[in-house]
């Protein structure tokens, strides 16, 4: 059938696809509402390329646990030969990525994932990853949704956030048919379009199911309309279907012959209705509302027997009997709670080592649903491990309830191990929600039961919590004591899992007080965690070195875990704390005066959408302390920005930073009333916690303002310096910490010679506001040979460009090509292309080399 | 005439919804009739010792006419498959052509 209405989104495909066959990859992504035609919209385009490219074409399954890459399952024999026995097995993601990727970028093709609403975890990571490479992968994915089924906590929406803002991603939302696509389906026939049009919204599927029928009056919704198909079927015909819609929406030919036995043949009668249609070996329903209705329409008792007979066919073939989840799924629809305990445990496992932790946590769910009529040791296992799973996603209320069930049924069968290691685990939880006083008795009581047996892992796991409970307590010595013998247990019993939470712990613990011995320890908790392959604790540790290195002032530092950390989890898509790590180092750039790079990475952050506000903090504080030295009034908003987030914990960490940025703010500004309000309640806070960096900045800023603050001698040493006159000192104590910002800021406190020195470390960095302030200075003292104040051209690039088409401009100027532009700045063609033209609109130009020509003679980049 | 089994699951009070000895003879030949209105001759069942599920022996024009008779019958049906009677034949001493396992149709065999 002629596809309606449908013309512009094919043309658009079409522009897309011709990107694709000149080399670089793009993601589409078709969303509406069931029933609006995105199957055939792909088929039309699919049907168009099929003979001279690959297409590759994998459906998402709407079954309550989709079974890990289940779209993968359909298109993987055709990628790569080694692909359907990996996914068979117990194999890494990282594994089946790669293998994925390698076989995607050997030739052009359309790859096709459908309804991704109803993906798997390990699907969404697999469309993560390839959307992330895609400009390097010849392919047009394409992916279809329904966006009305998409809640805000949907996984897919994570996924949509991440992707979308690619400048390789389109969406194309289709819309209904108009009243006059309508006029022309109905051709002839007596029906009312108007009425029609209104009654079904313009759903071209919901339309040609009515108009499959003779009409006597329009149904009232699809379902009705669907199911007046069946009404002239056979006895026969209709037992197919219903064998079939328990079968699910793709149906193995085979199956469907066991299920329905001597009357398989009426398989036929079904397709001639239109219902049921081939799909390559396979059969399916013409869509899945045909799908859904007729489910809707089986008894519970004949539901009962047909997945019995379904699960006894499956569990019988040696390839379908390999899908748990499947097997899972059946034998909890046929009330089979025996076969549920046997493969929903088995699924469950299997969704987990893929990654699926969802998906495994509601296997385990099902399987406990159950499990009361197992040995005691058994359901408690079971209760183990979802609990572990609980907590990977998140879900601490389960977590506990379920490790407190465990702890009960333990202790039933007198097994105090077992019950002290879940005591421990379950400390771990409670701390999680934030219980801390439960927490507190919860890991007593754990040591209590573990320290009257023989000491093993689950006693070292224990001690650790203690030392965790009594770090956050500020019982320093006393965390670092049990810590140590938690890495002592852990060791002697070789859990490298425990012994790198001891490790962390220990560190963590002596990092604000003794940075170097803290990151002794820590920089062994990553080892053991590298090898161990415990990706999120890696991670984490980079994330506590590198923010705690810059609360220290120790930037070079910061920076080095930084960028270590940013590498590993890019690697690794371990975005959560990529995105803080990234917002650390524009903190860090901030004080390296770094400011280009600030920009760089500040923006990025604070442009995505999918980012948490706690991660955005840093980045926004960096900028807008930047954006205030270089006198731009976007400061003070950005800084209020900050506030806002920070002041939602209101905690000390989280605020103090921010007030200390908008006194330098205010400061600059000239407005001391200002500055001084925002310091003073700053200066006691930090005074009373000790914090050596944000109290000797709080004086600094209250001595500024000609306050006289009290200084204490664990205050920070560059502050107090400058605050007692030593402005020399307290530059090379800048100087030393790789600070130049500062170093200036001191300097300009010194003799006409340091002043001069400061105005050009000022004007270098760009931060005009102190600059232009200690020019006037130095021109009323009548200092001599005064640097000129650039004119303002040379400072604000003239034509509103971005820091990045500034940097391509200037490679312009050099006179590379586009392709060497791409090489230099890593980046493909395309984006250079694209900030190139960006370049000559805003020059209000017509060629690069004009572009070149006018850049030469123009100050500010003479001056580069 | 093809030879059919059929699988069928009752409620779950293991109600097997047949006509037993209390029942009046009206009933039986309303069930009967049934049958014989779609041409369907009922040869023989066997039901499993919970009286949740029987095994239903039947000859029958076609699997659908069994589904119609069932159906009028108030019957349910799991599945219909087509049987025929299995027939050893081992001769002595054992010929290599005639041993083993050999199939018969039904119609055959009559």
């Amino acid at each position: 059938m002629k596809l309606l209405e449908r013309e512009p989104y094919i043309a658009e495909l079409e522009t897309t696809l011709a990107q694709v066959v000149a080399g670089e990859g793009r993601i589409v992504f078709v969303s509406g509402e069931a029933g609006i035609g995105k199957t055939s919209l792909i088929e039309a385009f699919t049907g168009r390329h099929s003979a001279s490219l690959p297409v590759h074409w994998g459906a998402c399954d709407s079954l309550f646990t989709p079974r890990p890459f289940g779209p993968l399952h359909d298109m993987a024999a055709q990628l790569h030969k080694d692909l359907p026995e990996l996914l068979a097995s117990d194999s890494q993601n990282t594994e089946i990525f790669t293998i994925v990727l390698g076989a995607l970028q050997q030739q052009t093709a359309i790859v096709v994932f459908e309804d991704v609403h109803w993906a798997d975890e390990a699907t969404l990571d697999l469309l993560r990853f390839l959307g992330r490479r895609i400009m390097r992968i010849p392919i047009l994915l394409l992916l279809t949704y329904r966006d009305d089924e998409l809640s805000p906590q949907h996984p897919l929406r994570r996924v949509l956030g991440d992707l979308v803002t690619s400048p390789s991603a389109q969406r194309i939302l289709l819309k209904p048919l108009s009243e006059d696509g309508v006029r022309a389906l109905v051709n002839d026939r007596p029906i009312n379009v108007f009425d029609l049009h209104a009654k079904t919204g313009g759903n071209p599927f919901f339309i040609t199911e009515i108009l499959a029928n003779p009409i006597s009056k329009i149904p009232l919704n699809v379902r009705d309309a669907i199911l007046a198909r069946t009404a002239r079927l056979s006895p026969s015909a209709e037992a197919v279907l219903q064998a079939a819609a328990v079968i699910g929406m793709r149906i193995e030919s085979w199956l469907l012959a066991e299920v329905t036995g001597a009357e398989a043949h009426f398989l036929e009668e079904c397709m001639a209705a239109g219902i049921l249609q081939s799909q390559g070996d396979a059969l399916s329903f013409r869509h899945e509302l045909t799908h859904q209705a007729f489910l809707d329409t089986l008894s519970p008792q004949r539901l009962l027997v047909l997945h019995r007979l379904v699960l006894d066919s499956l569990r019988s073939d040696p390839v379908t009997r390999q899908d748990m989840s499947r097997l899972a799924h059946h034998a909890e629809a046929a009330g089979d709670r025996a076969s549920v305990l046997e493969f929903a445990p088995i699924a469950a496992q299997q969704a987990s080592a893929a990654s699926a932790h969802r998906a495994a946590a509601s296997l385990y769910a099902l399987a406990l649903k159950y499990a009361e009529t197992l040995p005691l040791s058994d359901h408690a296992n079971l209760l183990e491990a979802y609990a572990w799973e609980s907590n990977l996603i998140d879900r601490q209320d389960e977590t506990i309830a379920s490790r407190r069930k465990a702890i009960e049924l333990w202790c039933a069968v007198a097994n105090p191990i077992k019950e002290g290691e879940n005591l421990a685990y379950l400390t771990m939880a409670l701390l999680t929600h934030g219980e801390g006083n439960e927490a507190q008795k919860c890991c007593r009581a754990a040591i209590q039961i573990l320290e009257k047996h023989p000491p093993g892992k689950e006693l070292a796991l224990a001690y650790r919590n203690q030392a965790l409970l009594e770090s956050i307590n500020r019982n320093l010595s006393e965390a670092a004591f049990l810590a140590e013998k938690a890495v002592a247990l852990a060791e002697q019993f070789g859990d490298a899992r425990i012994l790198a939470m001891a490790y962390d712990t220990l560190g963590s613990n002596w990092l604000s007080t003794d940075f170097d011995r803290g990151s002794e320890y820590l920089k062994r908790c990553l080892d053991i965690a590298q090898k161990a392959g415990l990706e999120a604790r890696v991670a984490t540790v980079y994330a506590n070195l590198g923010s705690v290195a810059c609360d220290l002032y120790r930037f070079e530092t910061a920076e080095f875990y930084l960028s270590e950390g940013i590498t590993y989890c890019a690697e690794r898509d371990l975005d959560l704390v990529r995105f803080y790590l990234l917002s650390c180092q524009a903190m860090t750039y901030m004080y390296l005066g770094r400011w280009r790079e600030v920009v760089e990475a500040a923006n990025e952050i604070i442009a995505h959408p999918a980012i948490s506000v706690h991660n955005r903090l840093p980045a926004l504080v960096a900028l807008g302390r930047l954006r205030a030295r270089q006198g731009e009034t976007e400061a003070f908003d950005l800084l209020m920005r900050a506030l806002e987030i920070a002041s939602v914990s209101d905690h000390f960490e989280n605020i103090a930073p921010v007030r200390a940025a908008l006194a330098e703010e205010a400061w600059l500004e000239g407005n001391c009333e200002r500055a001084l309000s925002e310091v003073r309640v700053l200066y006691n806070l930090a005074v009373s916690k000790k914090h050596p960096w944000l109290a000797g900045e709080a004086a600094f800023w209250l001595w500024k303002c000609g306050g006289q603050p009290e200084q204490f001698d664990w205050m920070a040493k560059p502050f107090t310096l400058q605050i007692a006159g030593q402005w020399q000192a307290a530059a090379d104590e800048w100087e030393r910490l790789s600070c130049p910002y500062e170093q200036a800021r001191a300097l300009a406190d010194g003799d006409a010679q340091a002043q001069l020195l400061a105005l050009k470390m000022f004007e270098r960095l760009g931060a005009h506001l102190p600059a232009d302030a200690l020019r006037e200075g130095l021109q009323n003292t009548r200092t001599k040979k005064i640097p000129r104040k650039p004119r303002s051209s040379t400072r604000e690039n003239p034509f509103g460009l971005t820091e990045r088409q500034v940097e391509i401009l200037s490679l312009l100027v050099k006179g590379l090509s586009n392709t060497k532009i791409s090489n230099h700045l890593h980046i493909s063609p395309k984006t250079t292309d694209h900030h190139v033209s960006a370049i000559l609109e805003k020059m209000n130009l017509h060629s690069r080399e004009e572009a070149a020509a006018l850049a030469r003679t123009h100050p500010f980049f003479s001056e580069k | 005439m093809q030879r059919y089994l059929v699988e069928r699951t009752f409620n779950l009070e293991g109600d097997p919804g047949v006509p037993g000895p209390d029942d009046s003879l009206q009933k039986h030949l309303d069930f009967a009739e049934n049958n014989s209105l779609n041409g369907v001759t009922w040869v023989q069942s066997y039901i499993s010792l919970d009286n949740r599920k029987s095994f239903c022996i039947y000859d029958a024009p076609s699997p659908e006419a069994i589904r119609s008779a069932s159906s009028r019958n108030g019957l349910p049906v799991d599945r219909i498959t087509e049987v025929s009677v299995l027939t050893t034949i081992v001769q002595f001493p054992l010929d290599k052509d005639f041993a083993g396992v050999l199939r018969t149709g039904h119609k055959n065999s009559e």
